[in-house]
């Protein structure tokens, strides 16, 4: 921190102007940084919602301290991370994926946060048993259908979309998606290597198309008559659901969605957004005071509106839309395995065809 | 084989906005002679080749290929279906065919390998057998001109106009570049308009010679007529030196050989020639190529100038004698009658 | 003195070349020995090959489409005269201005199943989606297309440099002999233009090359992808970094084949006259199906896609956070981007003028930095940013950005630079010597004015470049330097293309001004 500070201060007149110009969101300038030495949290997030920018000038005015955010992929975090090294102003990595939370502790990148209050309030497979990261919000992985079509019971496991009387009828993302990744991670932890890679080889002899665009495109397809099963994450759906646009609702209103499970009573996939302290930071209590934030019914509310994520915390404040969604009944996997089993997901993807 | 007919321009007009680059302007071009259309820049000769060629479009007049009408009030042959061959300053050549492609370029109607045969010939007959197979860039700018006279020639065309084609080529080649181009034009026996700013290279090679001054075409004749007997001073000028003098400064026998004896005259410096006559003093001399030109002081204020062989060094204030060719001198004042 | 002693001036060339090759150089050496990742092997085995023959197939049609597009109205703009040919003749470089990622969202967009295109087809029969047959954006032919439909302006621009640098007397020769207009154009135009547009086409293929954002969205899997794929998904850089090795040494074959290309054809001719062909009259039905043309490659390739992104921003009342400081940095960026860039260019093109083994070296150097994803040079400066120990903050980040950016479009600014001084005679130089000036003097007194308008056009299609860079501005920028490019990137992957809509349209109208200043350049040029 103080070497970044310093560095800023000695910056030339004209790289001073510049930055001075080039945030002007942020009424604190250098000057002022130097003479006053606020406490300043670095965030690295890989995700970029307008409402978590709400969220952190809300937490600034709360609590005095600053945010600096850097807004990128994951794995470019990562790298840039490995290569600050000790130098990293990083205290804080933001990641809308277990798996790549994983990520940061195997490259030994995030340290432990002991802390009661976050382990109170998070339940214990939303969160590493180490403390290496805790998970701020929920995200579901699932399948968007034709009502008309199907039933939900013929859709009640993921292992159905691999039988035969679905050939032609769906619709997916390509592989390299990390909510694809994450699936097929625990697919891979449940199954095993073999039949995961089997299934993934039945799923894309069903496809009604090569994989193409995002989740949102999947649903759409349905409405549109290309196909009646879309695997995408809920909160495409519930966006479309409470879209400005007609023909969103629309799309929306004539599909239906589930959880599907992976065996009956296995309980349904679910990934998080989740925070993790970096090695390198050094004022433990900010960051813990910033996760504890999060988890608060203003985070939770905030992290979520924008999202239509599901907030961590039971009695939060459930944005908009959410409630059109079925019951959940969530797996109790440890988290971890998705990262774990990332890359072994992308190879069987490839082995199966699954672009 | 097609019969060959002369190349008519009638009564030719064309304009720019509202400059007129040629102007009523008439010539015709007799099969196997070759016309030279001199004039200084701007003149209008380029415009003029063009409107024969097709690549500009008369505003009036007509242009014929013997009955043929090529371009009228009506009618415009495009420059494609004109076939009149054209031979440029710059060569134009086509830069990504070999010389012998360039010849070919133009021959249709025929398998391969006679169009292969006829422009081997040409190049044949332009001394260039031994660079057919080489691209213009490897080409010396003799050589590049004369394949592209072997273009122009090749398809057999109804006239053949050459725009400056020597003037962007070496002095050490351009004579004997010339010699062989032109040869080869004159025995092809088509109409041929040799367009250009160097009136020796008319005079020496043309058979008969327009000089074209601001649009008009003012003169049309051998070169012999044209340099003795030229109509107006702008065409004696363009066809060689002259200089002008008040007859009044002239020594009387001077004025006796002319005949005339008030008023101004023009005259070619070799119209003076030293050796005997009234005495002249030798104000500077300076040697231009063939000749000498002298200037020769016939008095305190009056000076005339000579060409002639070069001999005896002549210093400033040497004291000779010279007297006048009357047949070179010309008086344009208009006659009163 | 003997010839190869080293000279002075042959050390900014060098340093300008380390400058310029070292972010590529470092990511490729780091990816080389960094050891084989567990997934090495798999990617070899299984993809490797599928990667390498899709991308080659991508930029196979997406030639043939650009020089379908670009060649013919290039010549018909230079040769002919038709209602709209004036506006035609700029706004055919307008489709520069849109980034390729944006020009994937709004044509999927357009012709997805769920479409107006499509919804039209189905509301007009009946038919449901899988009843009748609609051409497959989402397909190598479709990214092919996206992908042309942005570049293809540089094959324009040459293509039209070289049509309007023909001597008119070539031409004109070419019709007394006989030719008809399409003989013209196909045995003597088009051959005498082609080692030109190669040029240009060379460049629009090498920027295709790198493409990440558009393959992937479309999910064609190219080695831009299979590079970021290699990264993300298997967590290898080095695996990514050998892939990008493949996707340089694509480029290296490309150019190397232009330049024997170039080489062994006739050179345009050294004419003292530079006359613009003058534009002939078409008949009238002909001059409109010479309109016609021209307003459909605009129509596809820049009004179809922006009107629709409008109407997208439009119909769901899109709203974004204030754009304006985005725009600030987007545009400062670009500013340090091409003022540098363009410095390493023209020091490049100087250095080309008095070596050929440095012409070609440059060259290549250039074209590895342009062939090479944004991301795999920033994989190179974040290798060079480990060594000095610092975070990547502050100037230090600015710097390593600007830095990538120069090594990635150095070779997009020599170009047009080359092309200006290809132009003139070859004895200028020795004339200029011959009068007693050389180093400095002969730089600032002959050399830079000289090729300041190659320079001119050069640092506008650089601007226009950075603008729209993507991959290693996420990477790499300082804190809250966030550009329009990354905010229209952020609300796409989050699958809010309405939102990414108005960044969209702000880098594309930031594009905008300078592409008309080009394009008004150009005319001016052609003019002379």
């Amino acid at each position: 921190m103080i070497c970044k500070t310093r560095l800023i201060a000695g910056l030339s007149l004209l790289v001073g102007a510049v930055a001075a110009c080039s945030s002007p969101s942020e009424p604190t300038t250098t000057a002022e940084t130097t003479e006053t030495a606020p406490r300043v949290l670095t965030l690295y997030s890989s995700r970029h919602y307008d409402s978590d920018k709400e969220l952190y000038a809300m937490f600034e005015a709360e609590t005095d301290a600053r945010l600096e955010v850097r807004e990128a992929g994951a794995s470019q975090l990562l790298e840039t991370m490995r290569a600050e090294g000790d130098q990293s102003p990083a205290d804080i990595i933001l990641a809308a994926d277990a798996g790549s939370l994983w990520r940061f502790k195997d490259a030994g990148l995030t340290q432990a946060l002991p802390s009661e209050t976050l382990e109170s309030l998070i339940p214990a497979n939303y969160r590493a048993a180490d403390g290496h990261w805790y998970g701020v919000a929920r995200r579901m992985r699932g399948i968007a259908y034709d009502p008309t079509r199907w039933s939900a019971e013929d859709l009640a496991t993921w292992p159905t979309l691999a039988m035969e009387d679905k050939a032609g009828e769906i619709c997916v993302r390509s592989s390299s998606n990390i909510y694809n990744l994450s699936l097929m991670g625990e697919l891979i932890h449940r199954l095993g290597a073999e039949a995961a890679q089997a299934w993934a080889t039945a799923v894309v002899g069903n496809m009604a198309r090569n994989p193409q665009g995002g989740d949102t495109d999947q649903i759409r397809a349905i409405a549109a008559g290309e196909c009646s099963i879309a695997i995408t994450n809920h909160y495409y759906w519930v966006r479309l659901s409470t879209s400005n646009s007609d023909a969103d609702q629309q799309v929306a209103a004539s599909t239906a969605f589930l959880f599907p499970e992976f065996s009956e009573g296995s309980g349904s996939h679910v990934n998080i957004t989740g925070a993790a302290v970096t090695a390198t930071a050094d004022d433990l209590a900010l960051a813990e005071e910033f996760l504890t934030y999060l988890l608060s019914e203003t985070g939770q509310t905030y992290l979520t509106r924008e999202t239509k994520e599901l907030p961590l915390i039971d009695g939060a404040p459930l944005p908009e839309g959410v409630d059109a969604l079925p019951a959940l009944s969530p797996s109790d996997t440890a988290l971890d395995i998705y990262g774990e089993n990332q890359a072994e997901a992308q190879r069987l993807f490839d082995l199966a065809g699954w672009n | 084989m097609s019969a060959i007919h002369p190349l008519i321009a009638d009564q030719v007009s064309r304009s720019f906005g509202a400059t007129a680059a040629v102007e009523a302007a008439s010539l015709t071009l007799e099969p196997g002679e070759i016309t030279a259309l001199i004039g200084h820049s701007g003149s209008g000769k380029t415009t003029f080749l063009r409107l024969l060629a097709g690549m500009e479009r008369p505003d009036r007049g007509q242009i014929l290929s013997g009955d043929t009408v090529l371009a009228s009030d009506t009618q415009h042959v495009p420059i494609e279906k004109r076939n009149i061959g054209l031979v440029f300053q710059d060569f134009a050549l086509f830069p990504h065919m070999t010389a012998l492609e360039n010849v070919m370029f133009g021959l249709r109607g025929t398998a391969k390998p006679d169009r292969m045969k006829i422009a081997e010939k040409w190049l044949d007959r332009l001394g260039l057998t031994s660079r057919r197979d080489a691209y213009p860039h490897h080409l010396s700018g003799g050589e590049q001109q004369r394949t592209a006279i072997a273009r122009a020639l090749a398809p057999n065309p109804v006239a053949i106009l050459l725009d400056e084609p020597f003037s962007g080529l070496d002095p050490s080649m351009r004579d004997r570049v010339r010699e062989a181009a032109l040869s080869a034009v004159r025995d092809a026996g088509m109409p041929a308009l040799l367009v250009t700013h160097d009136a020796s290279e008319a005079l020496v090679h043309a058979d008969s010679i327009a000089v074209i001054d601001r649009g008009k075409i003012l003169q049309t004749g051998t070169p012999d007529a044209l340099y003795h007997q030229p109509q107006r001073v702008e065409v004696a000028k363009a066809l060689g030196p002259v200089h002008s003098i008040d007859l009044e400064s002239l020594p009387g026998q001077w004025r006796a050989a002319i005949g005339s004896t008030t008023g101004t005259v023009h005259y070619r410096p070799e119209a003076i020639q030293l050796g005997t006559g009234e005495p002249v003093m030798v104000r500077g001399s300076k040697l231009a190529g063939a000749v000498t030109e002298v200037a020769l002081a016939l008095d305190e204020t009056n000076t005339v100038y000579a060409a002639c062989q070069p001999g005896a060094p002549l210093l400033p204030g040497d004291q000779i004698q010279a007297t006048i060719n009357p047949s070179l001198v010309f008086d344009f004042t208009p006659k009163m009658t | 003195m003997p010839r190869f002693t080293p000279s002075l001036s042959a050390i900014p060339p060098s340093l300008i070349i380390g400058l310029v090759g070292l972010p590529v150089c470092i990511a490729l050496y780091a990816g080389l020995v960094g050891g084989d990742g567990a997934t090495w092997d798999h990617i070899l085995q299984n993809r490797l090959m599928p990667y390498t023959l899709t991308t080659l197939l991508t930029l196979f049609i997406a030639a043939v489409i650009m020089l379908g597009l670009a060649v013919p109205a290039a010549w018909i703009v230079t040769q002919y005269e038709f209602p709209g040919r004036n506006v035609f003749s700029w706004a055919l470089i307008l489709p520069l201005a849109m980034p390729g990622y944006v020009m994937a969202y709004a044509w999927a967009d357009l012709m997805g199943v769920s479409g107006p295109l499509q919804s039209q087809i189905r509301d007009v029969t009946g038919l449901s989606a899988r009843d009748y047959w609609f051409p497959n954006l989402f397909s190598t032919p479709g990214l092919a297309f996206v992908l042309a439909s942005t570049l293809f302006p540089y094959v324009y621009i040459t293509a039209r440099a070289a049509f309007s640098m023909q001597t008119r007397a070539t031409l004109e020769a070419a019709r007394s002999l006989g030719a008809s207009p399409l003989d013209l154009f196909w045995r003597v135009a088009l051959p005498v233009a082609l080692p030109a547009i190669l040029g240009g086409l060379c460049l629009a293929l090498m920027e295709a090359a790198a493409d990440y954002g558009a393959a992937d969205f479309l999910g064609v899997q190219t080695l831009g992808v299979g590079i970021v794929r290699s990264w993300t998904s298997f967590g290898e850089p080095n695996t990514a970094a050998r892939l990008a090795l493949m996707l340089v040494c694509i480029a290296f074959v490309f150019l190397i084949v232009a330049r024997l290309y170039q080489g062994k054809s006739g050179v345009q001719q050294t004419s003292t006259r530079w006359l613009t062909p003058e534009r002939s009259a078409l008949s009238p039905s002909m001059a409109w199906l010479a309109t016609l043309l021209c307003a459909t490659i605009l129509l596809l390739c820049f009004v179809a896609p922006i009107a629709r992104l409008m109407w997208l921003a439009v119909e769901t009342e899109a709203r974004t956070t204030d754009l304006l400081p985005l725009l600030r940095s987007t545009l400062l960026l670009g500013l340090f981007g091409t003022a540098l860039a363009l410095c390493a260019a023209l020091v490049f093109t100087l250095a080309a003028k008095r070596s050929r083994a440095l012409r070609m070296g440059t060259r290549l150097i250039a074209a590895a930095g342009y062939a090479a994803p944004g991301a795999v040079l920033g994989l190179g400066a974040l290798f060079f940013l480990r060594e000095t120990g610092q975070p990547l903050a502050g100037i230090v980040a600015v710097a390593l950005l600007v830095w990538v950016y120069v090594s990635r479009f150095t070779s997009a600014g020599v170009e047009p630079m080359q092309a200006t001084l290809d132009r003139l005679p070859k004895n200028l130089d020795l004339a200029a010597q011959s009068l007693g000036s050389r180093g400095l003097r002969q730089f600032w007194q002959v050399d830079l004015p000289l090729i300041l308008p190659g320079a001119l056009a050069a640092g506008l299609i650089l601007f226009v470049e950075i603008l729209k860079e993507l991959p290693a501005t996420l990477m790499l920028r300082p804190f809250g330097w966030d550009t329009l490019a990354v905010k229209a990137h952020a609300y796409a992957t989050d699958e809010r293309l309405a939102q990414a809509t108005l960044p969209s349209l702000m880098i594309v109208l930031a594009g905008l001004f300078p592409v008309l200043l080009l394009s008004w350049r150009l005319n001016q040029g052609e003019r002379k």
